[in-house]
């Protein structure tokens, strides 16, 4: 056998994932990731300086602020873009989702194997009134889907749809 | 159907099981903490009398807190469900119901056999903590309570079972399933050759290894105290002395040490697998078997999420591997996988291929195993060189010299290494199922149903990118299964087509 191809299904006619248009994430998602990103780096320097100005014997020398600095500004760089290029696209039968800048990866969970949803948001995100939508699968930790940067209502429709179509909604399982 | 809305308690005799169950928590979790106690006594003037006391002290408290649990541990088995009270300070009440339940295994413990007693564990796909373990009960009473959770599992399976059998033409479908009803099926037994195949072939040791590892540590103090370095300089002299007798000397403290493992793993095999069999009846599989403790496990077909059959280099050269059926454990449950509930020890390439037909009901194993791209190769071995780079960069800077650079050659030894890994990657996908095959000097093979898959990746770094490649990963509930370059284009076919299978079957997949 040359070529796994199986013809059988591709008249079928399959629904195809590389003619997908991915919907983008929440507008205010890439400044929210770039800030965060930039942040997580700049904490670093608090506990550091604070080091510097109380301890005599004990300095930080100027190279390492620049480096941070320079590494806290490629990160938000990072952020900001890695953020423009998820997205998310949502089938009659599955939700799919890509991202990664360098590291490009494209994933799916059909509607059947979620087996519950969890929208969360931390004090920024809440903010910005944007949200992390979670689908949980039997996989285990590895197999979740995790899709972060969503507007907060967009999770919640996303959410109520999903567990409509999956007509768990009134059933306590 | 029996429903008796009564709180049942075990049998007395397990408050030997509870005794069991203190004594190796205790030794589990309290044992560093014995530590400081033992220097205690070491150091006090009156050290019989100090020792028999807290020998009593402790004594007391095990036994008296496996009676508390025996009192406290309360069951009622309703018509769908099963209900648990148990915890003498924390209680805990579980409610297990049975179309939840993917395993129910019946053990016997030599201390219950003169009783006629049994455990019965019900087990589910989630956590652990989500089972129910009736130690010490009658064991008509365990058939009973089995019988009926799973023909309340029948009840269920049915309606899905006619709903995916077009790929049957309808004839062949209702005598199969006439037929199919109450024949008992032996698929596999195993005598003590095998298990001793196995004991060699399973890798149980290096779990052993797994398990002692944080004793080391303890060995080093230990072996000082009692052997000492002079113990140790006689013991080198013995062997010619010098450098060469305590080489000599630590060669055979290591072969000492295999050799050792090796007869650990044997005797592990034949006390959990002596008088092996394994049955298929309906649509139940059915295992039996142990030396002092006797084992009967059954499972649902249907809940089996992977066929994997495996050997280690030693079960090459004998040309025999063993098969594990998989089922769903997710990342909480791993001490399921571990016991290897629904190991099947060493069959031959055949028996193993028979056996795939008969559990996944795969027609004709995949043997068409394509081989992923060359450049995995080079990808792994440049991984794998940046610690050995980075390492001889930083002696070399230190020691100022170039020596360190020699470190480097030690590329020269991965890199056959792992061409090799190269050659054994090999997959497969079909209309139904789908097979990887992964290996160093032994080899993993998987094969799945592919409407049994929780979620599809497609990665694509940026030098895949260039050479139009991907990683694909599978993730089951039991297992992830990755497939690293391939082509892109055939990534993305597997994407829809493993999609398209979960949409169109109607199959639960558990």
């Amino acid at each position: 056998m040359e070529h796994l191809s199986n013809e059988q299904i591709l008249v079928r006619e399959i629904p195809r994932l590389n003619t997908i248009a991915f919907e983008p994430l929440a507008a205010k998602y890439p400044m929210l990731a770039a800030f965060e990103s930039f942040i997580g780096w700049i904490i670093l320097l608090i506990p550091a300086t604070a080091i510097d100005f109380f301890v005599d014997k004990f300095s930080i020398p100027p190279t390492a602020y620049y480096g941070l600095i320079g590494i806290a500004v490629l990160s938000t760089l990072l952020g900001y873009f890695g953020a423009k290029v998820k997205g998310f696209a949502l089938r009659e039968r599955d939700i799919l989702y890509k991202e990664g800048l360098f590291w490009k990866k494209q994933t799916g969970v059909s509607f059947k194997r979620i087996q519950h949803i969890d929208i969360s948001h931390g004090p920024v995100e809440r903010h910005f009134q944007i949200a992390t939508i979670k689908f949980f699968t039997a996989g285990g930790a590895f197999a979740d889907l995790k899709i972060s940067g969503l507007n907060q209502s967009d999770a919640e429709a996303l959410r109520t749809h999903i567990l409509e179509k999956n007509g768990l909604i009134g059933n306590d399982k | 159907m029996t429903s008796d809305l009564k709180w049942h308690r075990l049998s007395p005799i397990s408050v030997l099981f509870f005794l069991g169950k203190v004594v190796s928590r205790l030794l589990k979790d309290a044992l560093p903490g014995l530590a400081p106690l033992a220097v205690v006594i070491f150091n006090s003037d009156d050290k019989a009398w100090l020792t028999s006391l807290i020998v009593v002290g402790v004594l007391g408290l095990i036994i008296t807190s496996a009676i508390l649990q025996y009192l406290f541990f309360q069951f009622q088995i309703q018509a769908d469900k099963v209900l648990i009270n148990e915890g003498v300070l924390k209680r805990n009440h579980r409610i297990l119901s049975f179309e939840r339940i993917q395993n129910i295994n019946i053990i016997q413990p030599a201390y219950f056999r003169p009783f006629s007693l049994v455990t019965l564990q019900l087990e589910t796909a989630g956590s652990k903590s989500n089972e129910a373990n009736l130690a010490g009960i009658n064991s008509n009473h365990a058939d009973e309570i089995k019988a009926q959770v799973l023909s309340s599992h029948q009840e269920k399976s049915i309606l899905s079972d006619a709903a995916s059998v077009d790929n049957l033409t309808p004839n062949d479908t209702l005598e199969e399933f006439d037929n199919a009803k109450n024949t008992v099926d032996t698929i596999a037994t195993a005598d003590i050759k095998q298990l001793v195949k196995y004991g060699l072939t399973s890798n149980a040791m290096f779990w052993f290894l797994v398990v002692i590892a944080p004793l080391f540590g303890m060995m080093d103090d230990v072996l000082e105290k009692w052997i000492g370095e002079e113990g140790f300089k006689s013991a080198a002299e013995f062997f010619g002395g010098g450098v060469t007798g305590s080489i000599t000397l630590v060669v055979l403290i290591i072969l000492g040490l295999i050799s050792s493992m090796l007869i650990f793993s044997i005797l592990g095999s034949i006390f959990r697998y002596y008088r092996y069999r394994l049955t298929l009846t309906d649509d139940t599989l059915k295992r039996h078997s142990g030396l002092l403790n006797t084992h009967e496990e059954s499972a649902k077909l249907a809940k089996i999420q992977a066929f994997v059959s495996q050997t280690n280099f030693i079960g090459k050269r004998l040309k025999v591997e063993n098969v594990i059926l998989k089922q769903a454990s997710g990342q909480t449950n791993q001490q399921n996988a571990r016991s290897g509930l629904f190991v099947i020890p060493t069959r031959t390439a055949q028996q193993s291929n028979k056996l795939l037909s008969m559990i996944l009901s795969l027609e004709s194993p995949l043997t068409n195993l394509r081989s992923i791209d060359r450049r995995y190769i080079l990808k792994t071995w440049s991984q794998l060189m940046v610690i050995p780079l980075l390492l001889s960069i930083l002696l070399a800077i230190v020691s100022e010299s170039y020596w360190p650079f020699l470190i480097l050659l030690v590329g020269l030894l991965i890199w056959p290494l792992v061409v090799l890994r190269w050659k054994n990657f090999g997959y497969q996908l079909a209309s139904h199922f789908a097979t990887l095959r992964t290996g160093f000097v032994g080899f993993r093979k998987i094969t799945f149903p592919l409407f049994k898959v929780q979620r599809v990746e497609i990665s694509q770094s940026l030098i895949q990118k260039r050479s139009k490649l991907a990683t694909l990963k599978l993730f089951l509930a039991s297992d992830r299964v990755i497939i690293p370059y391939i082509p892109y284009d055939e990534a993305m076919e597997w994407f829809d087509h493993v999609s398209y299978q979960i949409e169109m079957t109607d199959k639960s997949w558990f």
